[in-house]
């Protein structure tokens, strides 16, 4: 090794010896440049170790020089900088300057041809493994695709906070604790601690408190209140594996064990770039996040809606309506959670029939037990089973509220029930068990409402022909209800998964909407003289009685994409529909509800469209008074336009055996969030025996304004 | 082998791999590599962010939305991603759930809370405005490199950083709704720091742009945490801004389910 250095200035008197010698240097020098103008030359470092020493050498004079690379000496057992390979003595002089200015040591070697040519350092990687093998194999990988590379172990004195959970006072209920934890994706070690008889489960060891915190509130969710966070002091052995490459190495790493030496790091700080000039923060803008945890009180949801009937015919000219939710929450810890809720509505009809009717009533109030596989919940609530939109077959433990007939959305239209409801999470499945301990029938207007079921003044229930005999006493009789009791039970099993998602169900339910039966002695008083009005009035006290039957559910659903499109699938058998002969005797009879729709997005752009086919079938060789088929075709049709400052939208529902339409358009500005402002119309028409026929007179256009809070 | 993908700093990750090049014109070797080196960056095994979006138009008051988005790289090309929003109320709660898998497929759910249901959504789908936002269903999906065909064009600086031009055109046009797109690769961070967005057939000039504001190093890994995606035809724009970061903090797999989906409250102990 040949070190570079300054000589020292000469003195200014020359002897001839002196004389001899400097042109004898100068001799020497010209065969030698001679020399290096044939064979390349390389201006090298001292033999390095390791490899990243070797690169600390060479980011030494970074920027300065252009053709920086490292060499395996293997002779040596370590890595030498080339600072320079030329044939142009000025080329190795320039070199051998720039690297005696960084202070390193450097000589001149001539190039073996034979040896491969020095690996430009362009991009340096520095991964750190744990394991000595995988390090190993990771270099081994690197040099195959022909980069340079080596192991460096390392031991690192570390700080760490290991969260436990301790006093197992055998190993048995250790184990099942861990076990319970790696199900949560949470490693778990069991040991003894020294000198105590306790077992301990160790649920990880963090370097970043932070994360030591997190895994401690994680394990307190699951519901271990013996959790310990303990400071651990220790050493560790790793190794490191350093590659060096021309060119940008494969799943190139950025991140802080990176150098490169070609870019200057970002302006303005180490690991922080900005661009263009400073923006407002957007936190001007925000309305903060609701906290995580802390209790909530105030109102849920308001609205308001006039509305005005078009036809002169209809008992009615304006049907309006107001309503407002308020809810209070509470998280009691990280397991239990409470809720209650309250909801005023005010019906208002104005016309003929006008009245106006404010209602108070509960809304979801309930406890709520929550645990890694399932929850729990009690009291008040509104469960939706089912798969397809606006008629789900299988949804029949719901409470629906027709106050307001279908004029709403299908959220709008289902009550609270208080129930039991178990919900078991296994994997991708989920197990949903509800007990409803005391039946709650449907919401259903009063008779001098539009909307009511019951048209008194032209003696009509909805979804029956016009019958002659049942007119007037529809007109003039009394309506009973039967909805005492048991409410019913039902278990649900669902798949969320990959590539489609299913359900079945099994339940024993009672028809939330009712059915109204003719009083048996009224019945029997009419066939006996259908001309006998009163006499048939007169032969109970109660005309028709508003039945809820019992039903078996028997029913599943399935949901899966096919390119842009969902397509969804739904069925229920029912053991007991309700359903009235000819002859007017009431009877229950098997049934089976279906449903099939596919949801789409024409031209892969903001519409959305949902068709959708639906078929009820009443399974009896009876000759009936109700339809014992009927067909529907229904869904909605909605898009949103001006940067989703506007929404319009369509409900349908539309008889496909018979004629019978329902059409509701809908314009809404919702850019004013959360408010919410909408112009719609309801169309109805049909056949008489049809929802759209018997509500015929009821177009309605409305306006208004709901906002959620 | 990592993916990045989900809604806000991994979003414009995602959009850098997919962009535009004439059918006529040849890949070559360097823009695969760099699509390739932006596809596998390094992102973590997890990642949890805090952010907003801001939906401006000039003129009106701004709209915003404030969401926390997860994501868990499961290994073997899967990976998973939950967006919950938390602001404005009428859609707090909403949440979408994302599973990519190895093959290219992907399960998507939306769970509205009004009706305490989730359904499916396919995922297919390609158009459609995010929320309302300048971010297209397309913009927030896992892409393969080689899904597009991609090409170097240069290397230009933005703000005074260097970066490298590079541009990406779908193999089978069907499968996108934009025809082209160049990006703007930060080869540091390997984050482009704009992407150029070209409709099909009018490759005269973009019809969004993406900008990446501000860049920063979190656990290690470049985090875009403020970035604007501009429609310029109308001039409205959607800034996302990360509030908060945080890689590697050992997400469980339960958080991404049905399960989580439909209970907030289930997520909530995960949030940041």
């Amino acid at each position: 090794m040949t070190p570079f250095t300054e000589s020292p200035a000469q003195e200014s008197h020359h002897s001839a010896p002196a004389v001899a010698t400097v042109l004898l240097c100068l001799l020497l020098l010209l065969i030698g440049s001679a020399a290096l103008a044939d064979a390349p030359s390389r201006l090298v470092s001292e033999p390095f170790p390791g490899l990243l020493a070797a690169v600390e050498a060479a980011r030494a004079v970074d920027h300065k020089l252009d053709r920086v690379g490292i060499v395996r000496d293997r002779e040596a057992n370590a890595y030498r900088v080339v600072f320079e390979e030329s044939s142009d003595p000025a080329d190795i002089l320039n070199a051998q300057r720039i690297a005696g200015q960084a202070g390193l040591r450097v000589q001149v070697v001539s190039v073996d041809p034979s040896l491969p040519p020095p690996m430009p350092v362009a991009y340096v990687t520095v991964s750190t493994f744990t394991d000595p093998e995988e390090a190993v194999g990771e270099a081994a990988q690197a040099r195959n695709r022909g980069e340079l590379a080596d192991v460096e172990p390392v031991r690192q004195d570390i700080g760490l906070t290991s969260v436990q959970l301790t006093g197992y006072t055998n190993r048995a209920n250790a184990r099942r604790v861990a076990r319970n934890l790696e199900a949560e994706g949470i490693e778990a070690v069991i040991f003894s601690p020294a000198h105590e008889r306790d077992y301990v489960v160790a649920a990880g060891a963090f370097r970043d408190d932070r994360r030591a915190r997190e895994q401690t509130r994680r394990l307190q969710v699951l519901g271990y209140t013996n959790v310990s966070l303990v400071p651990l002091r220790g050493q560790v052995e790793r190794y490191e594996v350093v590659v060096v490459s021309g060119d940008v190495p494969p799943g190139f790493d950025p991140a802080p064990g990176v150098i490169t030496l070609r870019r200057p790091p970002p302006p303005p700080g180490e690991g922080v770039l900005v661009l263009g000039e400073r923006r407002d923060p957007v936190a001007a803008f925000a309305t903060p996040a609701q906290p995580d945890r802390t209790a909530r009180i105030g109102l849920d949801e308001v609205r308001a809606e006039a509305g005005v009937l078009t036809d002169d015919s209809a008992r009615a000219d304006g049907s309006h309506y107001l309503h407002a939710g308020i809810v209070a929450e509470w998280p009691f810890n990280d397991r239990w959670s409470g809720r209650l809720a309250a909801r005023v509505d005010s019906y208002i009809q104005t016309g003929d029939d006008d009245f106006t009717r404010t209602i108070l009533d509960y809304g979801e109030s309930f406890v709520r037990y929550r645990a890694p596989q399932r929850r729990v919940t009690l009291g008040a609530q509104t469960v939706l089973w089912g798969r397809m939109d606006d008629h789900a077959p299988t949804d029949r433990l719901s409470v629906q509220d027709v106050r307001r007939f279908m004029l709403d959305d299908l959220q709008d239209r289902r009550r609270a029930v208080f129930a039991a409801r178990w919900e078991e999470f296994i994997g991708e499945y989920k197990m949903d068990f509800m007990v409803i301990p005391v039946f709650r029938p449907a919401e259903v207007p009063r008779h001098d409402n539009i909307w009511s079921p019951v048209d008194r003044s032209r003696g009509r229930i909805i979804g029956m022909p016009d019958d002659p005999l049942l007119s007037p006493l529809i007109s003039e009789g009394r309506f009973a209800e039967d909805d005492d009791g048991f409410g019913g039970w039902g278990i649900r099993l669902s798949r969320a998964g990959r590539g489609f998602d299913y359900a079945v169900t099994l339940q024993h339910a009672r028809h939330s909407l009712p059915y109204y039966e003719l009083d048996r002695d009224v019945r029997a008083a009419l066939l006996a003289d259908p001309n006998d009005i009163g006499g048939a009035l007169a032969a109970s006290s109660d005309t028709f009685i508003a039945r809820h039957p019992r039903t078996w559910v028997v029913g599943g659903d399935l949901g899966f994409s096919v390119g842009r499109s969902t397509l969804r699938f739904e069925a229920a058998w029912l053991s007991d529909h309700p359903a009235t002969t000819e002859d007017l005797r009431y009877l229950e009879v098997e049934a089976f509800d279906w449903a099939a729709g596919v949801e789409f997005f024409p031209g892969d752009a903001d519409l959305r469209v949902n068709v959708q086919v639906g078929g009820l079938h009443l399974m009896t060789s009876e000759d009936l008074l109700d339809r014992e088929n009927v067909y529907t075709l229904f869904g909605d049709a909605e898009n949103t336009f001006a940067r989703d400052r506007w929404r319009a939208r369509l409900r349908y529902s539309l008889g496909i055996d018979r004629h019978d339409v329902y059409l509701n358009p809908e314009l809404a500005f919702i850019a004013w969030e959360p408010h919410e402002i909408y112009l719609g119309y309801h169309h109805f028409d049909g056949a008489r025996d049809t929802l759209g026929g018997f509500h015929r007179d009821h177009d309605l256009i409305t306006l208004g304004w709901r906002a959620r809070y | 082998m990592r993916k990045a993908h989900a809604l806000l700093s991994w979003l414009v990750a995602v959009c850098a791999v997919f962009t535009f090049v004439p059918p006529a014109l040849a890949e070559d070797g360097a823009g695969k590599r760099l699509a390739q080196q932006v596809y596998n960056r390094p992102d973590g095994d997890d990642m949890t962010t805090r952010g907003t979006m801001v939906l401006e138009e000039q003129g009106r008051s701004p709209r915003v939305r404030q969401m926390i988005t997860y994501r868990l790289d499961v290994g073997y090309g899967e990976v998973w991603t939950l967006i919950r929003f938390t602001s404005p109320s009428d859609i707090a709660d909403t949440g979408l759930l994302t599973l990519d898998h190895a093959d290219g497929s992907s399960d998507q759910w939306l769970y509205l809370p009004a009706l305490d249901r989730s359904r499916r959504i396919p995922s297919a789908r390609k158009g459609g405005r995010f929320v309302g936002s300048d971010i297209f269903f397309e913009d927030l999906q896992d892409r393969k490199v080689d899904m597009d065909h991609h090409r170097i064009l240069g290397d230009e600086e933005i703000f005074g950083v260097p970066t490298r031009i590079l541009e990406s055109v779908p193999v089978d046009p069907g499968n996108s709704t934009y025809g082209r797109r160049v990006s703007w690769v930060h080869e540091q961070s390997l984050l482009p720091l704009r992407i150029d967005f070209y409709a099909p057939g009018r490759d005269d000039a973009p019809v969004k742009r993406m900008e990446v504001h501000r860049l920063e190093q979190v656990q290690g890994f470049w985090t875009v945490m403020d970035s604007t995606f501009t429609d310029l035809g109308s001039g409205h724009s959607t800034r996302v801004v990360v509030d908060e970061a945080l890689y590697d903090r050992r997400l469980p797999q339960s958080l991404f389910t049905s399960q989580s989906l439909e209970d907030p409250a289930r997520e909530r102990v995960h949030r940041p």
